[in-house]
């Protein structure tokens, strides 16, 4: 792809060196804060052999592989993140980050494979990152130009991750998810806070605010066409997530963190 | 320029395997269908409850993710594996002993979409807990403030699993209909 035409449409004027820096200081950041928090904690191989017991065995089986190497795995993980954060290492000690972090979540995302596993943006961003920083090496010819396309990349992720959850309401929700708004309803009901229990108290409010959520996962990606547009998208975006995150503690944090360098920054 | 082609392609490839998560509401690791609250709720809405008693007798109830140290989402998923009437038995009841002895001797704090634990009042520890299917009306709780708990929008509940850590508490968890 031509160079010019990828800089207009990931809207450049920050050198793609610098965007690419920021991209794996919020990947980096996001992985070591992850990798520290309770959601990689030692439940996951402690209670292991519980969840792949088979209801007609009477001894537990052995840990798995991954979690006998859980601790070994998760420690490697937050030392690498610290000395890549401070600029060691290259590009091999990120290619090492992004599979051991996979590693990591897909052995902890098993123990629950049909839910959600709402991380799949951080591996998207992390194996762009990589090829962007190995620009030179798969392309030799343009590696800037290769580097832009990443960016681009990663900046039509984000759109895609809010239109496919608009989709999902409308395909398996129905226009009842927005028009009758007992999703909503359900949410602050189990994990609403004070804010949401206020401001989403009565039927009205839930559907204007599940209709707004809605428009605003179908529509908003269409404003990543107009790179000029991009800071209108942040600001709507990052609007919707402090929202959600007054309302039902829900902050989805690993995405936006990479908002300055994909959108916000000039 | 081919390197950038293949990177596209790959892309797009990428593109389309969401798309089909996305149409089925299906998630294959590292694959989601970003439908987390893509739900179409009928007059009744299932969920698990769980009731806690502690030494004194009071009961506490709880939706799952506060007895479990993972992403709220994930809690009721795990706790119908574990206890399942199907599932290993000696496998719930070791994951039940250890529910409680986390709950009383390593409560957590909240984190991220990670509830904190319930903590034990004063009556003192957790000694069992019961767990139940549930199914909620939402129409008993049309109009939510803070004082509303997912109790009060309760209809039917019906006895998946308990575990009390002395033997001859079974049965503790049936003093409501």
């Amino acid at each position: 792809m031509n160079i010019e035409i990828v800089c207009f449409l990931s809207g450049f004027h920050l050198g793609v060196v610098d965007r690419l820096l920021l991209v794996r200081i919020a990947f980096l950041s996001s992985v070591l804060i992850l990798v520290c928090s309770r959601y990689y904690g030692l439940f996951f191989p402690i209670t292991e052999p519980l969840f792949r017991s088979r209801p007609d065995e009477f001894s537990l089986p052995r840990l798995s592989w991954m979690g006998r190497s859980y601790v070994l795995a998760r420690a490697s993980l937050v030392v690498a993140c610290l000395l890549a954060l401070f600029g060691l290492g290259g590009p091999l000690l990120l290619v090492l980050i992004v599979m051991l972090f996979a590693a990591l979540d897909f052995y902890t995302a098993n123990f629950t494979p049909k839910i959600w596993p709402n991380l799949f943006h951080l591996h998207v961003f992390g194996t762009l990152c990589v090829l962007g920083e190995l620009a030179p090496v798969f392309s030799p010819s343009s590696p800037i130009s290769f580097s832009c396309t990443t960016i681009l990349l990663m900046q039509w992720q984000v759109g895609l991750i809010y239109f496919f959850a608009g989709v999902v309401k409308v395909i398996h929700g129905g226009i009842d998810w927005a028009l009758k708004a007992k999703s909503l309803h359900f949410v602050v009901l189990t994990n609403g806070t004070r804010l949401g229990r206020f401001l989403l108290s009565d039927f009205r409010s839930r559907r204007a605010a599940s209709i707004g959520a809605l428009i605003l996962e179908l529509f908003l990606p269409f404003l990543l066409f107009f790179p000029s547009l991009y800071p209108l998208f942040a600001f709507l975006a990052l609007s919707f997530h402090f929202a959600t995150y007054g309302m039902f503690g829900i902050s989805f944090w690993h995405l936006w963190v990479f908002f300055p360098a994909l959108f916000l920054l000039p | 320029m081919q390197a950038q082609f293949i990177l596209l392609c790959a892309f797009f490839a990428c593109v389309l395997v969401q798309v089909w998560c996305s149409l089925l509401n299906k998630n294959i690791w590292p694959f989601v269908a970003q439908g987390m609250f893509a739900y179409r709720y009928d007059r009744l809405i299932k969920c698990m409850l769980v009731s806690l008693f502690d030494e004194a007798g009071n009961e506490v109830i709880v939706l799952p993710e506060r007895v479990l140290p993972v992403a709220s989402f994930r809690a009721q998923r795990m706790m119908i594996q574990i206890f399942s009437p199907d599932s290993n038995q000696f496998a719930a009841e070791q994951f039940a002993e250890l529910l409680l002895s986390r709950l009383n001797h390593s409560p957590w704090k909240g984190f991220d979409e990670i509830e904190p634990s319930v903590r034990p009042g004063k009556g003192g520890d957790f000694v069992g807990f019961s767990l139940y299917a549930c199914d909620l009306d939402l129409g008993l709780v049309s109009r939510l403030d803070r004082n509303v708990g997912v109790e009060d929008a309760l209809v039917t509940r019906n006895l998946l699993y308990e575990y009390f850590s002395n033997p001859a508490l079974l049965g503790g968890g049936d003093s409501r209909p």
